[in-house]
């Protein structure tokens, strides 16, 4: 019997570079990913499959964070939603902690943090006790 | 006692209409259904409704002009245009004619109620309150306790009275209780109810990521500016803070947080300035909080700075009446998955396992429960078959003699020794000899059971 594939979706807008690393990383640890460029398609594809983690991009084009954000969750209220910004400002981060999300990440504090908390999220141990052990 | 809040509902699906209407008067509202615009029409020139809720597409006539002829003949009702047709275009007409609001088919229960409480607030009041729910509204949404058990009666009473202080609050209970949906309560009834409710879930995240949601972090970034992370603890200032499974957490971050809860103020992680934070704290946990106090893994003093107000959610098993109300509740709710054969009720033999299981996972396992069978049921009932099988395993223990009876010890010992001396055709040393018991001991359970060879 095969291992039950994890999934992640990452909605890649604006940061392009971002969503390219994080789905090397995540490939790299055989979690099967799809990025997608705007959080409307973001809502279509979790409506249609489910996914163990989401990495959000704050600014993500098509709704507000915290729609974008109650809609996933009402398609999928499993999945663990990760948003990230690379402009953060309080009202920004009020609003989107207000939706209970899983882990709300500053891309200035680098691509670690981010990993690690996606490797919790998708409950990769080894990978999250190596990350901390190059930290 | 209020008026019911008066709803017209309009759409020529039958099993969706029948659907919607039950949903919505579960929820205590006062429902008028029809298949026919027409009708609809002609009702609201004579009733008054606070807001009917149409589709798009109809025999005779368009959502659109429905709505057009409602605004005429009702112009202080309140519309929503439900549609399997989505689109941003059609929403925009739909505005543009006259409607409040917009609901996509296939919708969940919980996207109804919540679009018609969200009507319901901003006409100035929340809707009704069944005498077995406790209805507040967070967040925009309308959330619901239910339980008639006097269990839960006491509870609903408590959160009414701890509410309007700042004092923190413990909420301990099993998994699956509703710990959240009380702090939820608690917020929604207090003074910092238009504030954030912020919650974190303790257990999830590892220790170093864990105390930089919880208070912040300054760190520089690679180009050398400063980015900061306000963290969750500062954001929830004015309002509250609910600590998820607080029980999880490290003793050195609960000296952090005991630090915060007393001086009212944090310290971001890698900055030198003090935040003063003003926020309820509201924890959780389903541990025994006291005994990890007694063996050391616990901070005493956090301990008794949470546990100011202790509530304790009582597990589903120890009020099983309110089983069948919940039941029903999880039925309607999930029925909106499958308009076209929805399920009315459970069997007898699946009602007797719902009150004979203990339910470890509470009130979340029979919510699941329920979920799972709406999506295998194929008929109109839920049925043992369509049950998981840890339950259905209630019913085979007694088949054919009282769903989920379960044999005294004296009966198993009865059947086993009886076994026993048929298979050795009644020799009692041997029996003995097998059962691990003296001769003068299986005598006399021999008579003390009646025994006799077949």
């Amino acid at each position: 019997m095969s291992m039950p594939t994890m999934n992640c979706l990452i909605v890649a807008n604006p940061q392009k570079s971002v969503a390219q690393e994080l789905d090397l990383f995540l490939r790299t640890h055989a979690i099967a990913t799809k990025v997608v460029e705007d959080a409307v398609a973001a809502v279509q594809c979790v409506q249609e499959q489910h996914f163990d983690a989401i990495v959000l991009d704050a600014r993500a084009h098509g709704l507000k964070i915290e729609q974008t954000i109650r809609l996933l969750k009402g398609c999928d209220p499993h999945a663990r939603i990760i948003v990230r910004t690379d402009d953060n400002s309080r009202h920004l981060e009020g609003r989107v902690r207000k939706e209970q999300i899983f882990y709300y990440h500053l891309d200035s504090f680098g691509m670690h943090d981010l990993q690690l908390a996606l490797s919790t999220a998708l409950g990769m141990q080894d990978s999250a006790t190596s990350i901390i052990n190059h930290m | 006692m209020a008026p019911k809040t008066k709803i017209l509902l309009i759409d020529d699906e039958d099993l969706l209409r029948e659907g919607c209407k039950r949903l919505l008067e579960m929820a205590g509202y006062d429902v008028s259904s029809s298949a026919f615009p027409e009708e609809g029409l002609r009702w609201a020139r004579s009733e008054a409704f606070d807001i009917a809720i149409v589709d798009f597409r109809m025999p005779g006539m368009t959502g659109i002009e429905l709505i057009e002829k409602l605004r005429r003949v009702a112009p202080s009702i309140d519309i929503v245009m439900m549609t399997g047709y989505a689109s941003i275009e059609m929403a925009v007409e739909a505005m543009k004619t006259g409607a409040q609001d917009y609901i996509a088919k296939p919708f969940e229960a919980d996207q109804m109620l919540e679009t018609v409480s969200r009507l319901l607030k901003k006409r100035g009041h929340l809707g009704p309150q069944a005498d077995h729910n406790f209805t507040f509204e967070h967040g925009g949404q309308i959330v619901r306790l239910i339980g008639a058990s006097p269990g839960m009666q006491e509870l609903f009473a408590m959160i009414l009275k701890v509410a309007p202080s700042d004092s923190t609050v413990l909420i301990q209970g099993e998994s699956g209780t509703g710990k959240e949906l009380v702090a939820k309560a608690i917020h929604s009834h207090s003074k910092r109810k238009n504030r954030a409710f912020i919650a974190m879930d303790c257990g999830s995240l590892v220790e170093s990521l864990f105390e930089s949601e919880l208070f912040g972090h300054v760190k520089g970034s690679f180009t050398g500016a400063t980015a900061t992370k306000h963290g969750a603890f500062e954001l929830a200032h004015g309002g509250t803070f609910f600590f998820d499974e607080i029980g999880n957490i490290s003793l050195s971050v609960q000296a952090k947080i005991l630090r915060a809860i007393q001086e009212k103020q944090i310290r971001r992680i890698g900055a030198t300035q003090i935040i003063p934070v003003d926020a309820r704290v509201i924890a959780a946990t389903n541990l025994d909080l006291s005994a990890a106090v007694e063996n050391g893994r616990f901070r005493e003093d956090l301990y008794y700075r949470l546990s100011v107000i202790p509530i304790h959610l009582p597990p589903l098993r120890e009020r099983r009446q309110d089983i069948p109300i919940l039941t029903d509740f999880f039925i309607t709710k999930h029925n909106q998955r499958r308009p076209h054969k929805p399920i009315e009720n459970l069997s007898a033999e699946a009602a007797a396992i719902f009150n004979a299981h203990d339910w470890p996972g509470n009130v979340r396992e029979l919510e699941n429960v329920i979920e799972r069978a709406t999506v295998i049921e194929e008929g109109h009932q839920i049925t043992v078959s369509s049950l998981p099988p840890n339950l259905q395993h209630l019913h085979n223990l007694e088949e054919g003699s009282g769903v989920a009876k379960i044999e005294s010890l004296a009966g198993l010992e009865k059947k086993h020794i009886h076994q026993v001396l048929k298979k050795v055709n009644w020799n009692i040393s041997q029996s003995a000899k097998a059962l691990g018991i003296d001769r003068k001991t299986l005598y006399d359970k021999i008579k003390k059971y009646g025994l006799q060879p077949d």
